[in-house]
C-alpha cells in the first residue's frame, strides 16, 4: 500500500489537513533548515497517518457500514 | 445500539460517520498502537455517536465531535481496565509496512519506531494537529484541555521525537540541514516549549 507513494509529496504532508488552521508546530526562530526539518517532520507524520487510513477496511467495519447504509434515513 | 436514536440520525449524520471512519481508524490506533484494539474502538464509536446523534450540534465540526468520543471511550476503557497502552518494548508496537530498501523508507521506519515510544498524550497531539490538521482550538476541545497546554504538548513531542532520532538521519533526510543546524532546531524546540508553558 504503500509502496507507491512518494513521501515527500506535499499532499501528505498535509494529508488531510488542507483546512488546518493552526500556527506551525514549532516557532521558526531559527535557519531555513528548520523549515526543511519541519516539511520533513509533517511529511513523515502525515505518510504514518495515511498509511492508516488508507488500509482496507476489516470484514467487521465493512458489516456494520452496510448494516449503517441499509438503515439510513432517506433524505 | 439505540435503535430510536440511531434510526432518528439524519442522512447527513450516517455520510458523516461513514466519511470519518478513516479519520477514526488513524486516530483509534495511534492511541492504542493495536490494530484491531483500534478496530474495536471505532466500532464501540459509531455505535455511540449513532446514539447521540441528537447531542451533535449542527454546523459544528463533526470530525471534532466524534474523535472526542473516540478519545473518551479509550482513555475510560483504560482506566476500567486498569491497563496501560503496551510499553515501549512491547512487541506488539506497529512496525510500517514498507520494504526498508530505500533510504527514505528507512527514514520512514526510524520515524515510526521513535514515534511509537513516545506517550499517549504526545502521539494524541502529533496525530491530531501535526497528521490531522485540528486546529489548537479544537485539539484543546478534543483532549478537554487549555490551548496553551496543547501548545506545550506538541512542543515537546516534537522535541522529544526528534531527540530520538540521530542527527544524521534528520540531517540526510534534509540536505540543508547541517548538524549545527540540528542543534539550533532542537535548542528551538526546547525553548518554545518552555515558551508555551509560560
Amino acid at each position: 500500500m504503500t509502496g507507491e507513494k512518494d513521501e515527500n509529496a506535499p499532499e501528505t504532508a498535509r494529508r488531510p489537513g488542507e483546512d488546518k488552521k493552526a500556527e506551525p508546530m514549532m516557532e521558526n526562530k531559527t535557519a531555513p533548515a528548520s523549515d526543511t526539518i519541519d516539511r520533513w517532520f509533517d511529511a513523515q507524520l502525515g505518510r504514518l497517518y495515511g498509511e492508516v487510513a488508507d488500509e482496507p477496511l476489516p470484514r467487521e467495519l465493512l458489516d456494520l457500514i452496510e448494516k449503517l447504509k441499509a438503515k439510513r434515513p432517506q433524505g | 445500539m439505540d435503535q430510536s436514536s440511531a434510526d432518528a440520525a439524519s442522512p447527513d449524520f450516517h455520510v458523516s460517520i461513514l466519511e470519518c471512519i478513516p479519520h477514526l481508524r488513524a486516530f483509534a490506533r495511534s492511541l492504542t498502537r493495536d490494530r484491531e484494539h483500534a478496530d474495536d474502538l471505532v466500532q464501540d464509536v459509531i455505535v455511540r455517536a449513532l446514539s447521540a446523534a441528537d447531542q451533535f450540534t449542527p454546523g459544528t465540526n463533526f470530525k471534532a465531535w466524534v474523535f472526542t468520543i473516540l478519545r473518551n471511550h479509550f482513555y475510560n476503557e483504560v482506566r476500567k481496565r486498569r491497563t496501560q497502552p503496551c510499553s515501549i518494548h512491547d512487541p506488539s508496537i506497529p512496525e510500517p509496512s514498507i520494504p526498508a530498501t530505500q533510504e527514505a523508507s528507512l527514514e520512514y521506519r526510524d520515524f515510526c519506531r521513535a514515534f511509537w515510544k513516545l506517550n499517549d498524550e504526545h502521539r494524541e497531539v502529533l496525530i491530531l494537529v501535526g497528521a490531522n490538521g485540528v486546529s489548537y482550538d479544537e485539539a484543546a476541545r478534543i483532549c478537554g484541555c487549555a490551548v496553551g497546554t496543547i501548545k506545550s504538548r506538541l512542543s515537546r513531542a516534537r522535541t522529544e521525537l526528534i531527540g530520538k532520532l540521530s542527527p544524521e538521519r534528520v540531517a540526510a533526510a534534509s540536505p540543508q540541514a547541517s548538524g549545527a543546524a540540528w542543534g539550533g532546531i532542537t535548542r528551538s524546540a526546547k525553548s518554545s516549549a518552555v515558551n508555551n508553558r509560560t
